[in-house]
């Protein structure tokens, strides 16, 4: 007898200690860390992580990739938090071009050539990143401290050990990516923003039918039909949802392998 | 905290020789749990057809192309699964022998097992090995599957010779009371559903001995043991943030910063940034102390009685490099030594676990895992 019983499983204290414990280590490993924050639920759910892991404050800077086609909602939310919660906010200003809108050229190449720079300018040796592995494939396959070359590659055939709570740190490595957020499913981040009152992007919310499931720019995200208008409409929603959740979103379709090979290419 | 915990995550590593069934069996599991959406079900499938390889049920886990080209996993990867009020972690891992690295970093995170053996292959040589990896670990229970007993025509006796050879080898890897089971993980016979082909077999679905046998851990009541806490960082106000691995800290305890005796007040337990009057073992805490220690530092430990510290270990590891004679450091919870590695047997085998003798130029507490590494890279996994 089989029931899906989503509502009422995993508790989401046991996934917040295994986060609280990846942000604290990767802050006594690395010199200069840095954080990714889209504005979307899943980095904004990790900067609360990281305000219960360092007592209320986020102690290292917050980037912003901006390719100045982000929704406005978006931007207001992002304004309005980083004053809230005094965040280090700093904003890697992507260029978008005209011809080229495609999973590649724009979140690929255009937002990885400007967050080099800024990493790059500001010397960051380890980012954190709120992807989860229930997102797509070859996300599911990271590590959650994650090398990248010199070239920002992602040599996902020769992936470092991690045992038990150890993770290896190489010297020669140009940057890590770390990703306290991997073992969360898209219910669990709305578990937890419910559980704590987190504040979040209106887009998520049912306006005239629809809804965004997962935020990106205006040109790539599509909403979904969706009567969902509070936190707890949405986690009623989950319990009975059976496509994906970045099913709106171009760069992860299987045909092209796109994913795989933007990660490769250090996208994110 | 006093609020009840509901079921955690329960992690089961699924083991065996490569191309007996393994992504298959869960690629499968996904499938008939209803836990994969629907859209990345067909756009997989529709991948396959557009390369040359036929669509697998491991495509739902190998999603390198690589991985697909090549019919062979080449990284370990979770599938969740929600059931009944559960939450099972599978974890996937590669087969085959070159990859035993990532097959570790899955495995550490099992507490139960599932080992697959081919019905016409039978064990293997990896098998054994995966086998004693997991004994290594504490995996505390496993379960043995015969897959693939459609290419053995769904033949009772077929199935009873290779029970008898499995049982005999989870003898000697000590696991005696392991049940073992047929199942075709392709069409999903005795997975979840009764099969009509296995109607001979009396006993449960894999999914029925998963159900009985695999439970979210349950926090036991500790025995009085003396407080231990591990010290992961101390930030610049004073607050000490570890984990506590033995014992209760509570508001008001005494201890001090081994191996010193000096005593320090606990003020107050944060958990999180929530101040919280006590914490208990396994979890992460942050303390203030008084007087506010002069030096504490990441890898101290803290105590409210006095505990051993060591620099001699004679223990089994399991070896993913040879190690070299320099430059290895042993990391165990936050501490930190140089370490000279010096093996006790007569052979170096990769992936199974050695005796081996460690020094360690700073002395330190043990307990549980730690592990060897070389340049930030982990070479090997210990425990004691």
């Amino acid at each position: 007898m089989l029931t899906r019983n989503v509502m009422k499983t995993a508790d989401t204290y046991e996934l917040k200690q295994r986060s609280i414990f990846i942000v604290r280590e990767a802050r006594a490993r690395f010199n200069n860390l840095a954080m990714l924050w889209s504005g979307g639920k899943d980095s904004t759910a990790m900067l609360a992580l990281c305000r219960e892991a360092f007592f209320n404050t986020v102690p290292f800077p917050v980037i912003h990739i901006d390719n100045g086609i982000d929704f406005p909602e978006t931007y207001d939310f992002l304004g309005r938090l980083a004053k809230t919660w005094n965040l280090d906010l700093l904003i890697a200003k992507s260029v978008i071009k005209k011809d080229k809108i495609s999973g590649i050229a724009c979140c690929g190449a255009n937002k990885t050539v400007a967050l080099k720079k800024l990493m790059k300018a500001h010397g960051f040796d380890g980012l954190i990143v709120s992807i989860r592995r229930d997102e797509h494939g070859i996300r599911a396959k990271e590590r959650t401290f994650s090398p990248r070359d010199a070239q920002w590659r992602w040599n996902y055939q020769n992936q470092p050990v991690e045992a038990w709570n150890y993770a290896s740190v190489e010297k020669d490595a140009d940057h890590y990516r770390v990703h306290p957020l991997l073992h969360w499913r898209e219910l669990d981040v709305w578990r937890y923003i419910s559980e704590n009152n987190i504040p979040i992007n209106p887009l998520y919310f049912s306006r005239a039918g629809k809804r965004f499931r997962s935020l990106g720019c205006t040109r790539c995200t599509v909403a979904i039909r969706s009567s969902a208008a509070t936190v707890t409409d949405i986690l009623r929603e989950l319990g009975d949802i059976r496509v994906s959740e970045r099913s709106g979103r171009a760069q992860d379709k299987e045909t092209q392998a796109v994913m795989e090979r933007l990660r490769a290419l250090g996208y994110m | 905290m006093n609020r009840k915990r509901t079921a955690a995550r329960i992690p089961i590593v699924v083991l065996g020789e490569k191309d007996h069934g393994k992504s298959t069996l869960l690629g499968r599991l996904l499938y008939e749990t209803r836990a994969f959406p629907n859209d990345r079900l067909s756009e997989i499938r529709k991948a396959a057809k557009k390369s040359t390889r036929r669509f697998e049920w491991a495509h739902l886990l190998d999603s390198f192309r690589y991985e697909r080209e090549n019919e062979m996993t080449l990284d370990t990867v979770p599938a969740i699964v929600g059931i009944n009020g559960a939450v099972y972690e599978f974890i996937d891992v590669p087969g085959h022998r070159s990859l035993i690295k990532n097959m570790l970093s899955g495995a550490t995170r099992a507490r139960y097992a599932i080992a697959l053996v081919d019905a016409a292959e039978g064990i293997k040589p990896q098998t054994i090995r995966h086998l004693n990896i997991a004994r290594f670990l504490g995996v505390s229970h496993l379960i043995a599957v015969i897959n693939k007993c459609d290419r053995i025509g769904y033949s009772r006796e077929k199935f009873t010779r290779a029970e008898k050879l499995t049982a005999a080898a989870l003898r000697k890897c000590a696991f005696p009371n392991a049940a073992v089971l047929p199942l075709v993980a392709t069409t999903g016979d005795n997975l979840i559903r009764r099969s009509h082909h296995l109607a001979w077999f009396r006993g449960p679905t894999l999914f029925q001995a998963i159900e009985k046998n695999f439970h979210p851990a349950v926090s036991r009541r500790e025995p009085r043991r003396g407080l231990l806490f591990a010290v992961q960082d101390v930030y610049a106000d004073g607050m000490v943030v570890g984990r506590v691995t033995r014992g209760r800290v509570r508001c008001g305890a005494a201890l001090s910063i081994v191996p010193d005796t000096r005593a320090y007040r606990v003020r107050a337990v944060f958990s999180g940034s929530r101040n919280v009057n006590t914490a208990g073992a396994g979890d992460l805490a942050g303390l203030t102390l008084v007087p506010p220690p002069r030096k504490i530092i990441r890898g101290d430990m803290l105590s409210d009685g006095t505990i051993a510290l060591y620099s001699r270990i004679a223990t089994r590891c399991i070896f993913i490099k040879k190690p070299s004679t320099r430059a290895i450091t042993f990391e165990s919870g936050f501490q930190e030594s140089a370490a000279h590695v010096k093996l006790l047997e007569k052979r170096f085998i990769l992936g199974t676990p050695l005796m081996a003798a460690i020094r360690l130029r700073k002395k330190c507490a043990l307990n549980g895992e730690f592990v060897l590494k070389e340049r930030g890279a982990i070479i090997a996994l210990g425990k004691i």
